[in-house]
Formats: C-alpha cells, sequence, structure tokens
C-alpha cells in the first residue's frame, strides 16, 4: 500500500508542480525581464526524469515517517514542513547568498517544493 | 525532578574530602557536539571550495573576487544555514530513534539524497545548471552531511549517556 502511496503521491506533485510553474513564471519574466531563465517545454525524456526524481522525493519522504512512527495527517504535515525549511529552504538561500540567484527564481522554486511536499505529506498520510 | 544544580554548575558535589570535583557534565558535552556540527562545516567546505573553487567560479560565472573573500555577514549567514540543517537532522534523528553514529550517518545520507540531491538536479533538468556544477554543489552538500551527522552522532551519545547516568542517580537502573 505504501508503493502506491508512493506513486500516487509522486504523479500528484508532478502535475502540481507543473501547473504551478505555468502560473508563476509570467510573474517572474514581469519582474526579472530578459534576465528570466528560458526553462521552455520539457521533452518526454525530461518528464520521465522529473516523475523519477518525484517518485524518489516521495518514497524517501515515505520512508522517513514510517520509520519515525508519523502516520497521521498532521504529523507528516509537520515532516514536510521542517524536512522544507531544512533542505529545499535553505538549499536556496546558498544560491541566493552565493551565486546571486534572483530572489524571486529562489522563491518560486521553494514554493514549488512546499506544495511537493505538502501533498506528498498529504497524500502518504491518508494512502498508507 | 529538575536538574541536579551539580549538573548545571559543571562540577560533581562536594565530596567527603570537602573537595569539588570538576566534571564536564555529558549534557554540555552535547551542546558542543552539536555547535561543532553547525561550525565544522564551515571549515571542511572551505577545504573543498579551495579543491573545487576554480571549477565552481568558471562554471557559475560568480566574481572570482567576492567569491574569494566572503563577507562577514555571508558566513555568519552560512552558519546559521548550517545550524537550521543541524537542529533538523538532530529532531530527525531523535525521532527516528537513530541512536549510534552509524545510524544517524545513514539516515543523514538518505535525507541527502532524496531533499538535497533531487533538489538541485531540478536546475539540471530544467534550467542548462551545468552537471559539474551539480556534481560540485552535491558533493559538498554530501560532504557537509556526513560531518554533521558524525558530531550529531556523538551528541547523541553523550545525551544517551546523561540520561543513563540520571537514571543510575535516580537509582532507577533503567
Amino acid at each position: 500500500m505504501i508503493a502506491v502511496a508512493v506513486l500516487v503521491s509522486a504523479v500528484a506533485a508532478f502535475l502540481a508542480s507543473s501547473g504551478y510553474y505555468a502560473a508563476a513564471t509570467p510573474i517572474e519574466r514581469r519582474i526579472l525581464g530578459d534576465a528570466t531563465i528560458d526553462r521552455g517545454r520539457p521533452g518526454p525524456w525530461k518528464v520521465g526524469s522529473e516523475l523519477v526524481r518525484t517518485v524518489v522525493v516521495a518514497a524517501v519522504f515515505a520512508w522517513l515517517a514510517a520509520r519515525a512512527g508519523l502516520d497521521h495527517l498532521p504529523d507528516t504535515v509537520a515532516l514536510a514542513a521542517l524536512l522544507w525549511l531544512a533542505f529545499p529552504a535553505v538549499l536556496l538561500t546558498g544560491s541566493i547568498l552565493w551565486e546571486r540567484v534572483p530572489p524571486i527564481t529562489a522563491a518560486i522554486h521553494a514554493g514549488d517544493w512546499l506544495i511537493k511536499l505538502l501533498l506528498i505529506a498529504t497524500l502518504v498520510a491518508t494512502l498508507h | 525532578m529538575p536538574t541536579p544544580l551539580h549538573e548545571v554548575a559543571g562540577t560533581a558535589p562536594t565530596t567527603c574530602t570537602g573537595a569539588a570535583r570538576p566534571v564536564r557534565p555529558a549534557r554540555r558535552l552535547g551542546w558542543t557536539w552539536s555547535a561543532s556540527a553547525a561550525v565544522a562545516p564551515l571549515v571542511t567546505a572551505s577545504i573543498w571550495y579551495s579543491i573545487f573553487g576554480a571549477a565552481w567560479v568558471r562554471l557559475s560565472g560568480v566574481d572570482p573576487i567576492a567569491a574569494s573573500h566572503p563577507s562577514r555577514w555571508a558566513m555568519l549567514g552560512q552558519l546559521g544555514r548550517n545550524a537550521v540543517v543541524v537542529l533538523a537532522l538532530t529532531a530527525l534523528a531523535r525521532r527516528a530513534g537513530a541512536a549510534s553514529i552509524r545510524d544517524v550517518v545513514g539516515l543523514a545520507v538518505l535525507v541527502w539524497f532524496g531533499f538535497e540531491a533531487m533538489s538541485v538536479l531540478g536546475s539540471v533538468l530544467h534550467e542548462g545548471y551545468p552537471f559539474a556544477l551539480y556534481l560540485i554543489h552535491v558533493g559538498d552538500a554530501l560532504q557537509t552531511t556526513l560531518v554533521m551527522a558524525t558530531l550529531i552522532g556523538l551528541s547523541q551519545r553523550a545525551r544517551r549517556r546523561n540520561l543513563v547516568g540520571h537514571d543510575a542517580r535516580e537509582g532507577t537502573g533503567r
């Protein structure tokens, strides 16, 4: 059952992420103008790689939740918030600090990770 | 029961001869290891970038002078970022029951793979981020994780010894 939860949450996170970037990129473009990174339209191999990447994230999340005995919804959401803060958010502040990545780009990526992790936390707790 | 005063003060109770025996309480030692876990990666990362720094500057296009002389604020920011990771890894290790150094390192490597290596991979896939630059950053994140996890493991061990010592003093023998 946990495998189903991982797969379903990975697909849901992938779809949510695609919709999120479609909505957020025009805002980024309005702020950064020509400096905006052109992410283009992803080809099939990129879509496949992105799905695999999201499956890995969901699987590690599910393993951690099980190992820590966090089975229920508020607990998994708290775990997602902790992981988001300590890893993607910290990494993205590093990219602003050390590589001068525009804060709006980093904020958009941080938002994507937050949505992904909250969705995975919700579905893993619901479907496991 | 409140913490015995001698633990807070850092000295053992006065012996029958009246001499105070100085000790280093395990709790304080635990905090020392935790603080080291946030500080030590500043040193190891500077070694890492002294090896890969030239490639990093070339690939990322950052200003080489600014990169080789980070401001005090940047270093303080980095220390704050390390502290957040140490606190999160410590909380995860305790919650997951990772008691030994090996357990904590295993858990930390898994978290590194799932949330750090996968996070930066998105930029390679969608933003043309150079793969060599990805390897430099992910390698740095891995060495940082290993250093932090080892020191957190030592902190956990000191904390466990403190609890065992406390139980023995209480006479629970747990």
